[in-house]
């Protein structure tokens, strides 16, 4: 099904031929009346969707909800251990599993997302389960709702596996800002994952869930993803409501998806997608079908993306960047062309400007939107004789060092005397990356870039320097300034760990077109010789799907 | 503005607009309408503003306007012994009891509320539709309504008086509404039922008078039916107690009497019970008219005509016999 509102310049110029053998997917629950013809899906490889083949799979009875439900939660205990995804995991997933097969016995209607088991960052508000940020400050606080995000995946079937491990209110790129803990790269335990989504990006890459939900503020879902070998998508700024997801910056904070394929990020950001009365900042705009435009690599043409312009950010690899990275890159670059594209390079001049610009936007918001965490309306509390000890021992003692040096970076930031030079200065150069991308938009169908200037490096690498930390936001923060979409999906691998590390390649695109991004990802991803990113941890599994 | 009379009364508008829009009470007592002032001086000819001072603690109008004239005069005597640079921007304190403004005790920080646009606050954008849809329900605003009393020839005096509370204009609107003379009505509402609402404390809109009963009290009274002081009487009652004019007219048998011969009548009676003040008025003491129209009145209990009374006491007084 083609959408209504066609983004400006449409995918239609390149599409296959034959569009009546696309998967006639809505997000409308089917029968599942046993003696109709199950609708044949374009996707015959199992691989490229597993939301896709789940459903097949439930609906034809090769496999029930509880015995998928319990192979991946095998799969999750035995590989807790040694990554440390979740802070919390649920106990009533093989309850709703089972739920959900009385259900398809008795023939009535399911979800689209029946049976897919979800990971949630732990800053996103589950009504039953502890939501702590990564933080002592709400250890043990359980929200009386869930995140609208939350909720619309409830609502279409899908099953709540547990909250996945993060740094503490999103400050970030390596969950080693975790009060509780850290977690480790699939790939390579002794690597971090990428922050600050590093739990839910592990959770997908190591098939503890099927798919996941994380937040992005300055690269939180493609830097994990990018370290953790899946796919990461970062939807347009007001595409998703935020309501129940715990602010770090307003300006800049959005939900994102986490998958082992394009076609299934794509599938649960159309889930969560859509306008929110309970969030001001979400987009009235119609959601465009982002679930259905997944064809088969079969029924491709060679060079299935002729006519498409791809600008390739000459400022994104340079020396900073590590040899690894540039070459897959590179080779990714090479790959588009192959498939029709025209990739040229194209200069941002105000690219490094991003990372001081977010940096101090980033804190300025946060110093306001944490300050709520004042051990009264809810979380933990240190008590104390008078109202100004109890708000600055509850913080205090709370509150982590990360966290700690972004709201004072930010107080500084906004104070009488600074403000101009900080602040509002920042803001400026907010627009002049935006205007820069819209430039560059205007003249190129996607953007492209590593999602970082490295692979996955140690634990404890970093750790002691906040600012080598930030450095490799680099590449991702100008996006949020600019609240774009973006999709970053496994491209290459860089030399480390046993089998190599994955490395992700960035496809930026213009404001609300994650069709086009999905689009053209998903025909990258589906032509990629020899490339699953399967991490060795779990690679010995005779199907880890 | 220029002093502090201009700025109350501007203040007072405001007042009068919002309780007009019914968003407010408007009550500087209560906290619900406030008022601070920024008060600069500079010297004739001097383009650029001198320095602005704050004032702060002013809970009525009159606070409002003797607290600018205070800083006026303040600000200008220091520039006029050259030490206009103490006039610092600052925040003072007007005090009622002092009638003077002082500076506020200096505070330990400067409070920085470090604001930065909200961004979970988009743009909020009004169609031209709901901008419309609010202009036209607004109310008849104070100033429309003074303009459109003046035009009616109202005295300066009546149209700020009518205007100045919504309910009595209102009330007001729906009496003339009803055929009553403007001026007759204004007068009504401003002498005897204002004096009574004072007395007992009430609102117009808490009086037992109707506004449609005010316009027939007027209407008795003009064609007649029964004299200006039987109507003070009946507004007094109508105010107390409520009910119809026609009614009491009835229930107390108050119709004027009008009748030449009737009055005659009592004239003739009252002259002739009373010989001894009959000759001293035909010996030059004229005064006792007074006398004799109160009894007649009384005789006919409040209900002659005082008009047709004196006429014809006159005629009979003058007259030889």
């Amino acid at each position: 099904m083609l959408s209504t509102l066609q983004p400006p310049r449409s995918l239609s110029h390149f599409r296959t031929k034959p569009l009546l053998l696309r998967r006639h997917t809505s997000l409308k629950p089917l029968s599942s009346l046993s003696s109709q013809p199950v609708t044949h899906s374009t996707l015959t490889d199992q691989s490229q969707s597993q939301i896709l083949s789940t459903r097949d799979s439930l609906l034809s009875r090769q496999i029930t909800a509880a015995e998928l439900a319990e192979s991946f939660l095998a799969r999750l205990r035995r590989t807790e251990p040694h990554l440390r995804s979740f802070l919390h995991v649920s106990d009533a997933v093989l309850t709703q599993a089972r739920d959900l097969d009385d259900k398809l016995r008795r023939n009535e209607e399911v979800g689209p997302l029946a049976g897919v088991l979800v990971a949630v960052k732990d800053n996103i508000c589950t009504a039953e389960m502890p939501s702590t940020a990564g933080s002592r400050v709400l250890e043990g606080y359980t929200p009386p709702y869930d995140a609208t995000a939350v909720r619309k995946i409830k609502e279409l079937g899908g099953i709540v596996v547990g909250k996945t491990n993060l740094d503490e209110f999103g400050m970030g790129s390596t969950t080693e800002g975790s009060a509780f803990q850290v977690t480790a790269n699939p790939w390579d335990t002794t690597r971090v994952p990428g922050g600050s989504s590093g739990g839910s990006a592990a959770a997908v890459s190591a098939r503890q869930s099927m798919v996941s939900l994380g937040s992005d503020t300055g690269g939180s879902v493609r830097q994990p993803a990018s370290f953790c070998g899946v796919v990461g998508l970062k939807p347009t700024y007001g595409r998703v409501s935020r309501f129940g997801l715990m602010a770090y910056a307003s300006s800049l904070d959005v939900i994102g998806c986490f998958g082992t394929s394009v076609a299934d990020a794509g599938i649960l950001l159309h889930a969560i997608s859509g306008h929110d009365r309970l969030d001001a900042t979400s987009s009235k705009r119609e959601v465009p079908d982002l679930a259905s435009q997944f064809v088969s690599i079969s029924l491709l043409q060679s060079k299935p993306l002729k006519g498409l312009k791809i600008g390739l950010i000459r400022e994104t690899l340079d020396d900073g960047v590590d040899i690894g990275v540039t070459s897959a890159i590179r080779t990714a670059a090479l790959h588009l062309e192959e498939l029709g594209c025209s990739v040229t390079e194209v200069s941002l001049p105000s690219f490094s400007l991003g990372l001081p610009a977010y940096y101090v936007i980033a804190s300025s918001e946060s110093s306001s939107n944490l300050s709520r965490y004042d051990g009264l309306r809810y979380g933990n509390q240190v008590a104390a004789d008078e109202l100004n000890s109890q708000y600055m021992d509850s913080r205090a003692k709370g509150f982590g060092s990360e966290v700690k040096r972004r709201i004072l970076t930010g107080t500084y930031a906004l104070s009488a005397g600074y403000y101009d030079a900080y602040y509002k200065r920042a803001q400026q150069v907010r627009t002049i990356i935006r205007k820069s991308f819209k430039a560059a938009l205007d003249e190129h169908d996607i953007l492209i870039s590593p999602a970082a200037p490295s692979a996955a490096y140690k634990i404890g690498e970093k750790k002691n320097d906040p600012l080598a930390m930030y450095a490799g936001d680099i590449m991702t923060v100008n996006v949020n300034l600019a609240g774009l979409p973006a999709l970053v999906l496994p491209c290459g691998y860089a030399e480390g760990g046993s089998a190599g590390l994955p490395v992700g390649l960035q496809m930026i695109g213009a404001a609300f077109d994650e069709e086009k991004l999905l689009g053209v990802g998903h025909i990258f991803e589906q032509t990629l010789q020899n490339c699953r990113f399967v991490p060795p941890l779990i690679a010995d599994e005779d199907k880890p799907c | 503005m220029r002093n502090g009379i201009e700025a109350a009364e501007y203040a007072a508008e405001i007042q009068r607009v919002v309780r007009y829009l019914g968003v407010s009470n408007g009550n500087m007592q209560e906290g619900s309408l406030r008022c601070d002032v920024n008060v600069s001086v500079r010297p004739i000819g001097q383009l650029q503003f001198g320095t602005k001072v704050e004032i702060k603690n002013l809970n009525a109008f009159s606070a409002v306007s003797r607290a600018i004239d205070y800083e006026i005069s303040r600000q200008v005597l220091l520039h006029s012994q050259g030490q206009d640079k103490e006039i610092v921007q600052e925040t003072r304190l007007w005090e009622e009891g002092a009638q003077k403004t002082v500076t506020m005790r200096k505070k330990e920080g400067l409070s920085d509320y470090r604001y930065f646009p909200e961004p979970d606050l988009p743009g909020v954008f009004l169609t031209q539709d709901y901008v419309d849809g609010i202009h036209n329900s607004l109310p008849e605003l104070p100033e429309m309504k003074r303009r459109r009393y003046e035009k009616m020839g109202l005295s300066m005096q009546d149209v700020l008086f009518l205007a100045n509370d919504m309910n009595v204009a209102e009330f007001f609107d729906t009496t003339i509404k009803k055929g009553a003379d403007a001026k007759l009505a204004a007068n009504w509402i401003m002498s005897d039922i204002a004096a009574y609402m004072k007395n007992e404390e009430l609102s117009i809109t808490e009086v037992k008078l109707s506004p449609q009963e005010l316009a027939e009290l007027i209407a008795s009274i003009k064609d007649g039916t029964i004299s200006g002081k039987i109507g003070k009487q009946i507004l007094f009652e109508l105010l107390a107690k409520g009910g119809t004019v026609k009614g009491l007219i009835e229930e107390k048998d108050l119709v004027q009497i009008v009748d030449p011969a009737e009055i005659e009548k009592m004239v003739e009676k009252v002259l002739s019970e009373n010989p001894k003040q009959l000759d001293q008025y035909r010996s030059g003491k004229t005064k006792l008219q007074g006398y004799f129209a109160g009894q007649i009145m009384k005789l006919s209990k409040g209900k002659a005509n005082p008009g047709l009374l004196n006429k014809i006491l006159l005629e009979k007084l003058n007259a030889k016999s």
